[in-house]
């Protein structure tokens, strides 16, 4: 049996989940000092508004479980999640940033602005979400 | 006239906090006053222009720019 490549993350649906996600992340950036400041910038703000979205939607009102895996490849860096939550209903090629002075609704354009690849599909009773960023140079 | 500033040091921010301070923005804007940010780290200020948010908060090198500045 081969091994899940890279690290991952489970924790329940609540804002504290996402401090450990930033942690997870600085410990990723430690073991893989050669990726550029701007593709783990990038990869942190849309890895963000993923678990951000996650956290505040998946649940409907109570808290559930989810788990990111992340992994640095030599040409990309991507991020997996999967939660038993409520579908979500979004079609990504539609997504657009609100007006300016719009107070939510930023999250998923801003996600998709922040990386090469952003996907969600439904399998069974269970989300999953897929974060990939080219490395610079890559 | 009297600038009404919210400082504060933040590293990172996301699109909960672009909401948050277009809130400010408004509530100080309604009541004379106003808001601006200063002193952007790297990733503060990715997000603020990825979300467009540099065409209606100019970011100011320093605080005390924010403070004078018209």
């Amino acid at each position: 049996m081969v091994a899940e490549p890279g690290v991952s993350l489970t924790a329940p649906t609540e804002p504290a989940s996402l401090d450990r996600l930033h942690d997870l992340l600085g410990a990723v950036w430690a073991a893989h000092e050669d990726v550029g400041q701007a593709d783990r910038m990038s990869f942190a703000i849309a890895v963000t508004e993923i678990a951000g979205n996650i956290v505040a939607h998946a649940g409907g009102g109570r808290s559930l479980d989810f788990s990111v895996r992340i992994w640095v490849g030599p040409q990309h860096l991507e991020a997996a999640f999967e939660d038993p939550g409520q579908r979500v209903a979004v079609d990504l090629s539609a997504v657009e940033m609100p007006d300016d002075l719009a107070e939510s609704g930023r999250g998923l354009a801003l996600a998709l602005r922040s990386v090469d690849h952003l996907e969600y599909r439904r399998e069974g009773e269970t989300n999953h979400w897929r974060v990939i960023r080219r490395r610079a140079g890559a | 006239m009297a600038a009404e500033g919210v400082l504060c040091t933040r590293q990172f921010i996301d699109s909960a906090g672009v909401g948050a301070v277009i809130g400010g923005l408004k509530t100080a804007r309604q009541a004379g006053g106003d808001l601006r940010i200063a002193s952007l780290t790297p990733q503060v200020a990715s997000v603020l222009q990825l979300t467009n948010l540099d065409r209606v908060l100019r970011p100011y090198d320093s605080v005390a720019g924010a403070l004078g500045g018209g």
